[in-house]
């Protein structure tokens, strides 16, 4: 499978009414993300396998995080099938994941669907950056 | 730091590995209002949950190559290694701040990395980082960089959880009071799970409705048999304690034995009584790296995915403590210690276990500090006189500290001795002539000598440059004499007292001649001529005067 180069999705990204198949998306407004490590802003966050995007939906003031993957990884459906209904089956005990769906049919890039997987955004700092503010406000973890 | 453990733990009860844990995807949220924060583990391409039985492939997610062991598989265990990395870097740049701090603000850390890179786990014997955690002040850190030197080179199912790396050297909890019977049976097996193996359960249900719809009933009641062994729980059929029983301070290897049905693998479980969650073994070994308890109460289970868990098997082992021991080997010199002489203690300090080190320890007061004995001798330079006492004790490097060894002896005093030997002149002294007395002093200890003497009624002593006194003129009136010898460590003889009279030798004189022969004559001169002795031969000289 021939997978979109992340700057594809950046070229639709700004269309979410056309690019994505989901109804929830598709009314939403994507946002920069603020990139500590790189000193501006930027569409994406750039992951290992793919790029996240955040879209606001503003009518219910709810952010999403979009993963559009840029490299393959095997048995991509069966892992988040399955991932969904363990951490489902666990939430109450489990709570350190954030809620996520997979959705096969998910963006369009050149008139092909590409999955996505639509989770939760949670506003957070990464455990580095955390750790840094932790620090110059000397103030240990 | 604590939440990060709590987060390990919970994942690997749930059978749930994220496959990539590394900074960018722990987020650490903020609850403003509450003042607290909740963790969230982001990025789920590589994550391993129970039922998820895939093979991996090339360019799958492998992790990030600064938080995992350098041979790193896809399974339940393969956060392990990340984790106990991650906990390493907070748990050192909370401690360490200060010192990491120019690093830090070079860039060089936290920047897009927590702490550890991969070079640090291809050669940690080289890595500075880890040299310098090994040698922090915190004993945990201490052990965690131990732990991550040894364990990047292993395979991800040995890699130690978190939980049980924190807790190996404190003693374990202290297990509740009664001792029940182990459990036996089937049923009892049942009530004891928590979760029932629900995915053997529906197994044995959809083999049984495939085998109604097809076959006869014969094939039906094959199916439940099979399905009934496949649910069958696993046996656990020896357990082995090495060394049986243990020693405190000491490793622990336990082996168990097991069976289940068609051989399938095994997962051996245990937890210490009074625990609730039970903790994985590496394979069918149990290492445990110190026990300290006065007795060791463990509870084991076998599980095997789809089956019914084994029932609980409780152990336990009552714990011998090494004391060391101390003797006393030999003493110099062997009769005891001599007041003023050297004395030399050896003792032997020993351990039941041969390889641990041992020394011997003691002191003279039970107020004084115990001080090491060097190089399994006690020198004692000069005894006092009277009575030593001295206490031994041993004490082993893990501070085990064995009976208190106390041992008496009198120590004599051995003095010189004083004698005269000669008195010149030898019938006694003369009033105005030389004395000497020659004295004889004798020291058992071969010590050098020196004599004194006073007058008697006198209380400063002198010493004398030899050993005679001499007097260079007798008075002519008796005079009593103390001598005594004083030995070159200050140990004085018994004074002997002697009195001298002298002898009063008087010269003589005699009328030898008178001038005129008949004796005074009225006007003429008188002339007397004397003739005087002295038998010491004295000079003498004749004195006259008229009587009255």
């Amino acid at each position: 499978m021939h997978w979109p180069l992340p700057t594809d999705y950046i070229s639709v990204i700004e269309q979410p009414s056309r690019c994505f198949y989901d109804a929830d998306l598709q009314s939403c407004e994507p946002e920069s993300i603020p990139q500590t490590s790189l000193g501006h802003n930027f569409w994406y966050a750039q992951g290992n396998f793919g790029l996240v995007f955040k879209l606001n939906h503003r009518a219910s003031q709810k952010s999403w995080a979009v993963k559009c993957f840029t490299r393959g990884i095997s048995q991509l459906r069966k892992r988040y099938k399955r991932l969904a209904v363990h951490l489902r089956r666990i939430r109450r005990t489990c709570p350190y994941f954030v809620e996520f769906e997979y959705l096969e049919k998910g963006i369009q890039v050149d008139n092909s669907w590409y999955p996505i997987v639509k989770m939760e955004w949670v506003q957070g700092q990464t455990l580095d950056e955390w750790v840094k503010e932790c620090l110059q406000s000397t103030d240990g973890p | 730091m604590q939440s990060w453990v709590e987060l390990v733990e919970n994942l690997e009860r749930h059978k749930v590995a994220h496959g990539d844990l590394q900074h960018g995807n722990v987020l650490v949220v903020q609850d403003h209002s509450l003042q607290q924060f909740t963790l969230k583990l982001v990025d789920y391409d590589g994550m391993f949950v129970p039922r998820l039985r895939i093979s991996e492939q090339a360019g799958d997610p492998v992790g990030h190559e600064d938080y995992n062991p350098l041979h790193r598989r896809f399974g339940p265990t393969m956060d392990r290694f990340p984790a106990l990395v991650i906990y390493t870097a907070l748990r050192a740049l909370a401690f360490h701040a200060h010192e990491l701090k120019p690093q830090i603000e070079s860039g060089n850390l936290l920047d897009e990395r927590l702490l550890f890179r991969k070079s640090d786990f291809v050669d940690p014997d080289n890595s500075e980082l880890l040299r310098f955690l090994r040698r922090s002040r915190d004993a945990t850190l201490r052990k965690l960089a131990q732990a991550i030197a040894e364990d990047a080179r292993k395979d991800a199912d040995h890699v130690r959880p978190l939980r049980q790396l924190l807790a190996e050297p404190q003693v374990p909890p202290q297990p509740s009071q009664n001792l029940r019977e182990v459990p036996t049976g089937i049923f009892k097996a049942i009530l004891n799970t928590t979760l029932l193996p629900l995915s053997g359960v529906i197994w044995l249900l959809r083999v049984a409705l495939k085998l109604t719809r097809r076959l006869s009933v014969g094939a039906l009641l094959a199916g439940l048999v099979l399905g009934v062994l496949y649910v069958f729980p696993p046996i656990i059929t020896e357990i082995t304690c090495r060394p049986d029983p243990p020693w405190a301070g000491e490793p622990v290897t336990i082996r168990f034995a097991s069976w289940s049905t068609w051989n399938q693998p095994v997962e051996i479980q245990y937890r210490f009584v009074g625990e609730s969650s039970w903790r994985a073994t590496a394979g069918q070994v149990l290492y445990l790296p110190q026990v300290n308890d006065k007795e060791l109460r463990l509870e084991f289970r076998a599980v095997r995915p789809g089956a019914f868990p084994s029932w609980t098997h409780r152990r336990r082992w009552r714990i011998q403590v090494p004391s060391p021991f101390v003797e006393i080997v030999a003493t110099e010199p062997p009769s005891g210690p001599i007041a003023g002489e050297p004395f030399i203690i050896r003792v032997r300090a020993s351990s039941p276990l041969p390889h641990r080190r041992v020394k011997a320890q003691w002191r003279r007061y039970d107020f004084e500090p115990w001080q090491e004995v060097e190089g399994q001798e006690l020198r004692i330079p000069s005894a006092q006189p009277g009575q030593l006492v001295v206490q031994f004790r041993a004490q082993d490097e893990k501070g085990y500290l064995s009976n208190v060894v106390e041992r008496y002896w009198d120590v004599p005093l051995i003095l010189p001795t004083v004698a005269i030997a000669k008195v010149e002149p030898q019938g006694g002294p003369i009033a105005g002539e030389p004395f000497r007395v020659l004295l004889h002093a004798d020291s058992p200890l071969k010590r050098p000598v020196q004599f004194q003497w006073r007058y008697s009624g006198e209380f400063a002593w002198r010493d004398l440059a030899g050993a005679q006194w001499l007097l260079e003129e007798f008075p002519g009136k008796p005079i009593t004499v103390e001598f005594r010898a004083r030995d070159s460590l200050g140990y004085t003889s018994e004074a002997i007292t002697q009195s001298w009279e002298p002898r009063i030798i008087p010269p003589t004189a005699k009328l030898i001649r008178t001038r005129p022969e008949i004796g005074p004559v009225t006007g003429h001169p008188l002339e007397l001529a004397f003739a005087a002795h002295s038998p010491l031969g004295r000079a003498v000289f004749i004195e006259w005067r008229f009587r009255d």
